[in-house]
């Protein structure tokens, strides 16, 4: 569950006001030297004062009556360049889908079928929303139909809201309709035998510590596992792994009257053991205000079960056990909610029992199961994920085409999307955290030091050898690094719209963590694209081809 | 620049592209008397390398590769590097998914089919710990490749991996014991309500079974001239025969040892004399057959080549040969394990260990002592006749079996009488008493330690 992702909205927002500001100074000081240099200082800086008026004045008096005159001419003009024939090409790829998913058989789990509509809705409408955000503008100013526009009484800012608002209707309808398709061909699709994969479960996910084999707090081990997601316990030892969950309370016990709890935890085994049976672990409840320890019951290891309901742990309201160091003792009862909360809190101790064997935890590998949401709901989410990353191609590729024409917007704007989808945004993202932290050190070095590594053939970690090349390369590469650090904060990241992974696995799709940045980051790029699209289509040479 | 006018101009390119379609078809055809005889149409018939020729032809393959224009080489490096990527983050469920758009890429690309399978059903198999999960990804690779086989039907070593698969995969892994009772009654009992899974056992075979028939399919690809480059095309050719062996050693590990056990070590012996031993190969000493086990035999070889290879260099090629196939080992091996006296005799000594472990000691003590004198019976029997003790010397399982069964019934004596093992005891100064064995039964005297504690 390594997709679940935590968003700090406040610290979203701060840092989105520190970019915007910057980016208003930078803009503003830019229009200044311009008008500066063209026209004069006083000339200049009168034009400037006025341009800035206008301008301010247009952004934000805007008529909604305009705007819709200029969002139904952008529908109209789309639909009579066949932009909707989009939707009959996924009906046929819907169609053929079985030629893809050679695999379908009657135990193939529903993830894939899931990924695969949300896979060719991405593939499908990405390209016909960027041709039409990217293409509309130049060529009404090719065609010179943009004149029976700009000469009615209409501001600029209004033909640049305009146009967006067209091209996310038509975008709203397809998503609309490839979503519904989608949905129907799923429900239909996803065999029998795994359509109990298609839910939406809600969890709430808790602190987790580690205790070590001596049972002191550290750190679990790595058993050698190239993916360290998880860390691992040793089993019959002292090794825990305690989780805390926070806020609970009566109501959040089911209607069985228990409350559900669900783990993904691995095995991994030092010796073959009793092949047929699975590696166990232990539940222990821990209340440490009233120095209270529960010994639930011992459950097997379900890793990579699709399986909803194996991996479930319902703990009952009333519990009965044994203490610890009283095994032969008398049985003891505990309620759930009075004697093992403490304060809403409920701590978990989780250990395993197969001596010399290992148990892999995450902190998201386990967590408690709320009331599961419908399926259809989490998939809307998803479908809502993607319609505001082609919402965001949209306002990008109209407000590239104020200043671009269609080929280069579209370069521009597929550029940009491919650095926010394939991972490379993520990767300059770590090289750049590498560079603040170790003061200006990144492993192997920026781009002109890792090429000159990769021609002569030398490691990572060797140092460069001292003359003036090298060091102008660094110097090259420090410049570079600079650049980044200020494209960071504007390059957008398109990859935290994608919440198909919430939905392929079971998962309903968080509003807080998933939707609500999703909105605000497109927010966040609508309202300056706005203002750059104004002045780019204000100071555009409308006659020029 | 011309005189002519538009209809003219198109009246021409129309002639143009006629006259150009006339070699097109001719090289194109395929059809005798109509193509020129090296027409390339019919050079990819000949050569068998239309795609049709390799196997299914898969619309969505095809599809994929015409869209992906010139870069279906570039695809599949993203898709290979999404697959190790998914394996690396346990991402199984996905990782079926890209193998098969790899293959959707690169159909008769024999590899990919061979390494994704066993990707599935080797790596991704282990690190699942529940069995049955286990099971589920060894068929998904065996399915996998079936799939890899209908795309090349000519291809000898897949059909060969899908034999070693349903063989040595379900049959001898460590949850052989689970895996070769689900390979008939698979675990999904909502799937399949209590039989096999139909796509890797249509007719509910045995593991071994099933698995002779794809080593057979492979061998019948190559005895008609496909090409392998796996392995020495005579240990190859063993496989579907050592599969039946496989049949029976699994019976009688399994303890069943009944009239169907007995049958299939005869039939074994059988097809390994007559089906194996017969098959003729060119040797650096001409033709050669593993059966050529006299000198006459050898003699009527060279005659039928008309003498062109001496008798001592035939003979020579015959026994190296047999010694890279092990020939003769297995030949002695069939012949032993077939007779009824020994499946008796195997029986018994079963019996008397499983007595031991449930504290029925004289009953153990009796089954015993009757096993180890019907096997000492049927050794001595086997060996005055053929005049060959490799059984006593070279036969591994045979050791164990006794071993195991002295190991128990030493224990059983001092037990119920406080008394060492007779001198005089069956099978005692073979194999107990043997230097050869003494490895063997210090290993197994310490497992029966650690099973006895």
């Amino acid at each position: 569950m390594e997709f679940i992702k935590d968003f700090d909205i406040k610290q979203a927002l701060l840092h989105w006001a520190i970019v915007a500001a910057i980016l208003v100074v930078l803009g503003a000081l830019l229009g200044l030297v311009g008008a500066v240099t063209s026209a004069g200082i006083g000339r200049g800086l009168k034009a400037f004062g006025q341009m800035l008026g206008i301008g301010l004045n247009e952004i934000f008096v805007i008529v909604p009556r305009r705007i819709l005159a200029v969002t139904i001419l952008t529908v109209k003009e789309s639909i009579r360049r066949k932009a909707l024939m989009v939707g009959g090409v996924f009906l046929l790829l819907f169609m053929f889908a079985g030629w893809f998913l050679r695999s379908s058989a009657n135990d193939t789990p529903a993830k894939p079928y899931v990924t695969f509509v949300f896979t060719t809705t991405k593939f499908v409408l990405f390209p016909m929303t960027l041709i039409l955000a990217c293409w509309g503008l130049p060529a009404d100013i090719k065609d010179r139909s943009i004149h029976t526009v700009v000469t009615k009484p209409v501001k600029r800012s209004e033909i640049v809201l305009g146009r967006m608002l067209g091209y996310s209707f038509l975008v709203t309808i397809l998503v609309a309709l490839v979503g519904g398709i989608g949905y129907v061909w799923l429900v239909r699709q996803v065999p029998e035998s795994s359509k109990e994969q298609l839910i939406a479960r809600v969890p709430v996910f808790g602190t987790v510590r580690y205790l070590d084999r001596q049972g002191n707090p550290g750190n679990l081990v790595n058993v050698g596992d190239t993916w360290d997601y998880r860390s691992f316990m040793e089993g019959a030892t002292n090794a825990r792994a305690i989780w805390t969950f926070s806020g609970l309370s009566e109501a959040d016990l089911h209607d069985d009257g228990a409350l559900w709890m669900e783990q993904k935890f691995e095995a991994f085994r030092t010796y073959k053991g009793v092949i047929d049976e699975q590696i166990r672990f232990s539940v222990e409840f821990v209340n440490e205000a009233k120095k209270l320890v529960v010994p639930w019951d011992v459950f097997p290891v379900y890793e990579f079960s699709a399986s909803p309901t194996l991996p479930l742990m319902k703990v009952p309201r009333e519990l009965r056990y044994r203490p610890l160091d009283d095994a032969d003792g008398e049985e003891k009862t505990v309620d759930l909610i009075n004697d093992l909360l403490d304060n809403g809190k409920l701590t978990v101790r989780i250990g395993c029992i197969d001596a010399q064997q290992y148990i892999g935890v995450a902190q998201r590998d386990m967590f408690l199961r709320m009331p599961d949401r419908p399926f259809f709901l989490s998939y809307l989410k998803g479908m809502m994920g993607l319609w505001l990353m082609l919402l965001m191609i949209v306002v990008i590729g109209t407000t590239g085409s104020t200043f671009l024409k269609g080929p280069v917007c579209t370069m521009m704007t597929l550029g940009l999307a491919v650095i926010g989808v394939s991972g490379l945004r993520e990767f300059m993202t770590e090289q750049l955290q590498q560079f603040t932290q170790n003061k200006g050190y990144v492993v192997g070095g920026g781009s002109l030091e890792s090429l000159y590594r990769t021609v002569t053939w030398m490691n990572q970690q060797s140092p460069l050898p001292d003359n003036w090349g090298t060091r102008m390369i660094k110097t090259i590469d420090l410049g570079i690094f600079r650049v980044l650090e200020l494209l960071q904060g504007v390059l957008p990241n398109l990859n935290g719209f994608d919440t198909q992974a919430y939905v392929a696995n079971g998962f309903d799709v968080p509003f807080a963590n998933a939707v609500l940045p999703s909105i605000l980051t497109l927010i966040g790029y609508l309202i300056p694209c706005y203002i750059l699209g104004y002045f780019a289509l204000r100071v555009r040479e409308l006659e020029a081809k | 620049m011309n005189n002519l006018n538009s209809f003219q101009r198109k009246m021409v390119y129309l002639v143009g592209i006629l006259v150009l379609m006339v070699p097109i078809f001719l090289l194109g055809s395929t059809e005798a008397g109509v193509g020129f005889k090296y027409g390339l149409a019919r050079l990819r018939q000949d050569y068998k390398l239309g795609e049709s020729s390799l196997g299914k032809v898969d619309p969505a393959s095809s599809t994929f590769n015409v869209v992906l224009l010139g870069f279906r080489g570039v695809a599949a490096s993203v898709l290979w590097q999404q697959a190790e990527e998914q394996k690396a983050t346990k991402n199984f469920a996905e990782l079926a998914q890209t193998v098969e758009s790899i293959s959707l890429l690169q159909p008769h690309f024999h590899k990919v089919w061979q390494y994704q399978a066993w990707n599935l059903a080797f790596n991704v198999s282990a690190e699942c710990d529940d069995v049955k999960d286990r099971f589920h990804w060894v068929k998904q690779g065996a399915k996998y490749l079936l799939r890899g086989i209908a795309a090349n039907e000519r291809s000898p070593e897949l059909q060969f991996d899908m034999g070693e698969f349903v063989g040595r995969k379900i049959g001898r892994s460590d949850e052989k014991e689970s895996f070769r009772k689900f390979f008939r009654v698979d675990p999904r009992e909502d799937l399949y309500a209590g039989k096999a899974d139909p796509d890797i056992n249509p007719n509910n075979e045995d593991n071994y079974q099933r698995a002779k028939t794809w080593f057979q399919r492979s061998n019948d690809l190559i005895e008609a001239g496909e090409e392998q480059h796996r392995m020495d095309t005579i240990l190859m050719l063993a496989y579907p025969y050592h599969s039946t062996r496989d049949y029976a050693q699994a019976r009688k590990d399994e303890g069943l040892l009944d009239a169907e056990t007995t049958s299939a070590w005869q039939q074994f012996y059988t097809e390994w004399t007559e089906a194996y031993g017969k098959k003729e190969f060119m040797s650096p000493g001409g033709l050669i057959y593993f059966e050529a086990v006299t000198d006459d035999r050898v003699r009527a070889l060279c005659a039928k080549e008309g003498d062109k290879y001496p008798f001592e260099d035939k003979k020579h090629w015959v026994a190296r040969y047999q010694s890279t196939a092990n020939y003769r080992f297995w030949r002695t091996r069939g012949q032993f394990e077939m007779q009824p006296t020994v499946q008796e005799a195997t029986k018994a000594l079963t019996v008397g260990r499983k007595l031991y472990f449930k504290q029925e000691l004289s009953a153990s003590r009796e089954n015993i002592e009757k096993g180890l004198r019907e096997m000492k019976l049927a050794i001595d029997t086997h060996v005055g006749l053929t005049n060959n003790d490799s059984v006593l010397t070279d036969d591994d399982d045979l050791a164990e079996l006794i071993l195991k069964a002295i190991l128990v019934y030493q224990r059983v004596l001092d037990l119920q009488e406080k008394k060492p093992l007779p001198d005089d005891f069956p099978l005692r100064a073979e194999y107990w008493d043997n230097p050869s064995w003494s490895h063997k039964r210090q290993e197994l005297e310490d497992l029966f330690r650690r099973l006895s504690s």
